[in-house]
C-alpha cells in the first residue's frame, strides 16, 4: 500500500485538455493541493495539458512510476493496463466504474499476478495522503488538513463526506481511501497497512461486505489491538424467512453473523455516520480511557438528569466523589443549597460566583478527585453571561492533561453555541451537541480501551 | 441427512458435551429395565432421524411415573410413524434456565457458534450472540454477558449461577466439532438446561449433515 500513498511519481492516464473531465480533475486536484511529486499526464492527442508535457504512452516516460491512475472508458482499460505492466508500474487506480467485460477481467487479473502488480478499483477514486498533499480523486477536492484520522471505504461518496465533515472540524486527516469494487486491493490491505502507519491513530470505515471472512477477522483483531476501528457496515435486507430445519438456520442471518465478527475482533460497529464521525473525533482527542467512573458538572438541571440515564444505559458507572472534593466545592454555592452531589447542577453557583469562576473551580475540583476517570461538562450558551471560557478551560486542560474531558452544548443560537464549539474544540475538547452522543463516545473510549489490555 | 436425538447426542458426548443420560429401546420387553435404570420420574421420547419437531406430534412426554410407564409408552407409539429408530427413555433435568447453543458453517467467515435463550423463546426473542472458530475463553465469557438475557446465567432466583468454566468449554467444544467435521452442516442444542446446581446438560439435539 505504501507507494498507493506515497508515490514519487504519477502518471494519469486519460487527461484531456476539456476541464470538466475526470482526468482532468485528478491533474488539477494534484496541482492545487500542492503534490510533491512527479507528474506525468498520459494522452496520445495532446503535448501539453495544463503547462504539463503530454506523453502517449506510459512507456514513452521513460522514467521509474510509482503510480498510475486510469480514468479511460472500460474498452481502454486492458491496453492501458498493458502499458502499465510493460513500463514496470507496480501500483494502479482505476477510476472507471467497471472492466468492459469478464474476459478483459480476467487478463487484467492475469496480468497483475505475473507482474506483482496491485490494483485499487475499479471504480475508485483512489486515495488522499495529507503528508504529502495527495489526491487522486476525479472530483474536486478541498485542501488537505493534517491529522491522525484515516478513514477508507467502498464509495468515492463516503470520503467525500467524510473530508467535508474534517473541514469543519478542528483536527485533520492522515490518509484516506475509497476502495471502488475491489477487484484487487480490499479492505485487509488498508487496515493492514493503516495499521502500521505512524501517522494514523484512528480509523474508520465504511464496509459493504467481506470476501475472505477469516482472514479479515484475523487481521482485524490483531489491527484493533493497536489502534482503534470504527466502523459502519451496510446491513444487507434478510432473505424471506425460509422454512428453517434448525433454529441455527432461521436466527443466523448474515447481519447476526457480522455483528458478532465485529465484537470478536474488537471493532466499533456504529450504525451512522453521526456516530462514527462523533467517535472518530473522541479517538482521535483522547485514547486512553482507564475506567468508567464519570463526574457531570452540568449548568442545566435537565443535563444532569439526562446523563444519569445514559451512564446508566451506557453501562458506565457515576463517579463517588470524596468528602473533601465535596467541602471544596460547596464553597462555591449559596448556604442554602442542598442538592450538591455528582451530577453536579451548578446554576446556583453560577449565580453566586459568575460563569468563570463557578466552572473553573468545580471542574478543577471535580477533575482532581482520584474517584473520577472522565468528566463531563454540559454548557447552555447564554450570551447575556460573560464566560472566558477558553481562559478557564485551558488552564484546566493544562493542569489535567491525562484526565478526559468531555463538552456537551445544549440549546443556544447557531452563533452562541459555535463559539462554546470553536472554544473548547481548540483546546481537544471533544464538543458534542446531546448529552447522549457524549456519553456513547466515553463508553466506547473504555470499552475499546478494555478490550486492549 | 439428518442425525436423531439420539445419534447426535451420542456424537456431542463424545466430544465430552454434557448430555442427559438415555437409553434407546426397540421394544416394550426393554422399557422397564431401562426405566429402573435411568430413574423417575422420566422422559419417554420417540426417537428418529426423520421427525424434528416431536413436542407438536404428542411424540415426547414428561414427568412419566413408573406406574404409567407402559401406558405412556404406548400411547407416543400411537402417535408416531411406523418407522423409527426406537423410544428414548431418558432422564428427567430439574431446571428452569433453558439455553441454545447453535453451530453454522457460514460462508464467508467459516465455522459460526452461536449462543441464546432457549426452548420455546428462541426463535420468538431472537436474542443471541455469534461468535467464529476457533473461539477462545474470552469469546464464550464475552458471549455470555452479550445476550439481553445474561442474567439468566447468573444467581436467579435461589438457582447457584452457571458453572461458567464448564459452559465456556462446550461452547468452545461446539465450534471444534464444526472444525473438524466438515460434513456437519449445522448443530442445533436447544434446550441445553442449567440445573439448579449450575451444571448445564444437553436435554435435544440435533445435527444435519451435508
Amino acid at each position: 500500500m505504501e507507494k498507493f500513498f506515497n508515490p514519487e511519481s504519477v502518471a494519469i492516464l486519460g487527461v484531456s485538455r476539456n476541464p470538466q473531465k475526470g482526468g482532468n480533475f485528478v491533474l488539477q486536484n494534484l496541482m492545487k493541493l500542492g503534490f510533491s511529486g512527479e507528474i506525468f499526464p498520459v494522452n496520445p492527442n495532446a503535448n501539453k495539458i495544463l503547462n504539463f508535457k503530454c506523453y502517449p504512452k506510459v512507456e514513452d516516460i521513460k522514467k521509474k512510476i510509482d503510480l498510475a491512475i486510469i480514468v479511460l472508458p472500460p474498452e481502454l482499460l486492458l491496453p492501458a493496463v498493458k502499458d502499465c505492466a510493460k513500463s514496470d508500474v507496480k501500483r494502479i487506480i482505476i477510476a472507471t466504474y467497471n472492466f468492459a467485460n469478464t474476459r478483459d477481467a480476467i487478463n487484467i487479473s492475469k496480468i497483475i499476478r505475473e507482474k506483482n502488480i496491485r490494483i485499487m478499483g475499479p471504480n475508485s477514486i483512489g486515495v488522499v495522503n495529507a503528508e504529502n498533499n495527495l489526491g487522486t480523486a476525479i472530483t474536486r477536492i478541498r485542501k488537505l488538513k493534517k491529522g491522525n484520522i484515516a478513514f477508507f471505504g467502498q464509495t468515492g461518496m463516503t470520503i467525500t463526506a467524510f473530508l467535508n465533515w474534517m473541514t469543519d472540524q478542528n483536527f485533520g486527516l492522515s490518509k484516506g481511501a475509497a476502495i471502488g469494487n475491489k477487484f484487487d486491493v480490499d479492505e485487509i490491505d488498508l487496515l493492514e497497512y493503516l495499521r502500521m502507519d505512524e501517522k494514523t491513530e484512528v480509523i474508520g470505515m465504511y464496509l459493504e461486505d467481506v470476501k475472505d471472512g477469516k482472514k479479515f477477522l484475523k487481521i482485524a483483531k490483531h489491527t484493533t489491538k493497536k489502534k482503534p476501528v470504527v466502523a459502519i457496515k451496510s446491513g444487507r435486507t434478510e432473505e424471506g424467512k425460509k422454512a428453517a430445519l434448525s433454529h441455527t438456520a432461521s436466527l443466523a442471518g448474515e447481519d447476526i453473523i457480522f455483528e458478532g465478527v465485529f465484537k470478536q475482533s474488537g471493532i466499533i460497529r456504529v450504525n451512522e455516520f453521526d456516530e462514527l464521525f462523533d467517535l472518530l473525533k473522541g479517538f482521535s482527542y483522547f485514547k486512553k480511557l482507564k475506567g468508567n467512573k464519570i463526574a457531570v458538572v452540568s449548568v442545566t438541571g435537565a443535563g444532569a438528569v439526562l446523563s444519569v440515564d445514559e451512564i446508566s444505559s451506557q453501562k458506565l458507572k457515576m463517579a463517588k466523589l470524596s468528602n473533601s472534593t465535596y467541602q471544596k466545592i460547596k464553597k462555591l454555592y449559596p448556604v442554602w443549597e442542598k442538592n450538591i452531589r455528582n451530577p453536579l447542577d451548578i446554576w446556583t453557583a453560577v449565580e453566586k460566583n459568575g460563569m468563570d469562576v463557578a466552572y473553573g473551580e468545580i471542574v478543577e475540583k471535580v477533575m482532581e478527585d482520584k474517584g473520577t476517570d472522565a468528566v463531563l461538562v454540559i454548557f447552555i450558551p447564554v450570551p447575556s453571561l460573560s464566560f472566558n471560557i477558553s481562559k478557564v478551560f485551558s488552564q484546566i486542560k493544562n493542569k489535567f492533561p491525562d484526565k478526559f474531558l468531555v463538552a456537551c452544548v445544549m440549546g443556544g443560537n447557531k452563533k452562541s453555541s459555535e463559539e462554546y464549539f470553536n472554544s473548547l474544540e481548540e483546546l481537544k475538547i471533544p464538543v458534542y451537541l446531546t448529552v447522549k452522543s457524549a456519553i456513547r463516545v466515553i463508553s466506547k473510549i473504555y470499552s475499546w480501551g478494555k478490550n486492549v489490555c | 441427512m439428518i442425525l436423531s436425538e439420539y445419534q447426535s447426542k451420542k456424537f456431542l458426548s463424545s466430544f465430552g458435551i454434557p448430555t442427559t443420560k438415555e437409553i434407546l429401546i426397540k421394544n416394550e420387553e426393554e422399557l422397564f429395565k431401562a426405566g429402573e435404570k435411568i430413574g423417575y420420574p422420566l422422559v419417554l421420547k420417540v426417537s428418529s432421524d426423520k421427525i424434528i419437531h416431536k413436542t407438536e406430534q404428542g411424540l415426547v412426554r414428561l414427568n412419566v411415573r413408573r406406574e404409567e410407564l407402559s401406558k405412556v409408552y404406548k400411547e407416543i407409539l400411537k402417535n408416531s410413524p411406523p418407522e423409527i429408530e426406537g423410544v428414548l427413555v431418558q432422564e428427567q433435568i430439574k431446571g428452569e434456565r433453558e439455553i441454545f447453543i447453535g453451530m453454522k458453517r457460514d460462508k464467508i467467515f467459516g465455522v459460526c457458534v452461536l449462543l441464546g435463550l432457549g426452548g420455546i423463546f428462541t426463535e420468538v426473542i431472537k436474542d443471541i450472540s455469534v461468535r467464529c472458530a476457533p473461539l477462545i475463553k474470552k469469546d464464550t465469557f464475552r458471549m455470555m454477558e452479550e445476550i439481553k438475557g445474561s442474567e439468566i446465567f447468573e444467581n436467579i432466583r435461589g438457582k447457584k449461577k452457571v458453572n461458567k468454566k464448564i459452559f465456556s468449554e462446550i461452547i468452545i467444544r461446539v465450534g471444534e466439532v464444526g472444525t473438524r467435521c466438515p460434513e456437519i452442516k449445522e448443530i442445533d442444542m436447544n434446550p441445553l438446561i442449567i440445573k439448579d446446581d449450575g451444571y448445564p446438560v444437553v436435554c435435544d439435539a440435533i445435527i444435519i449433515k451435508e
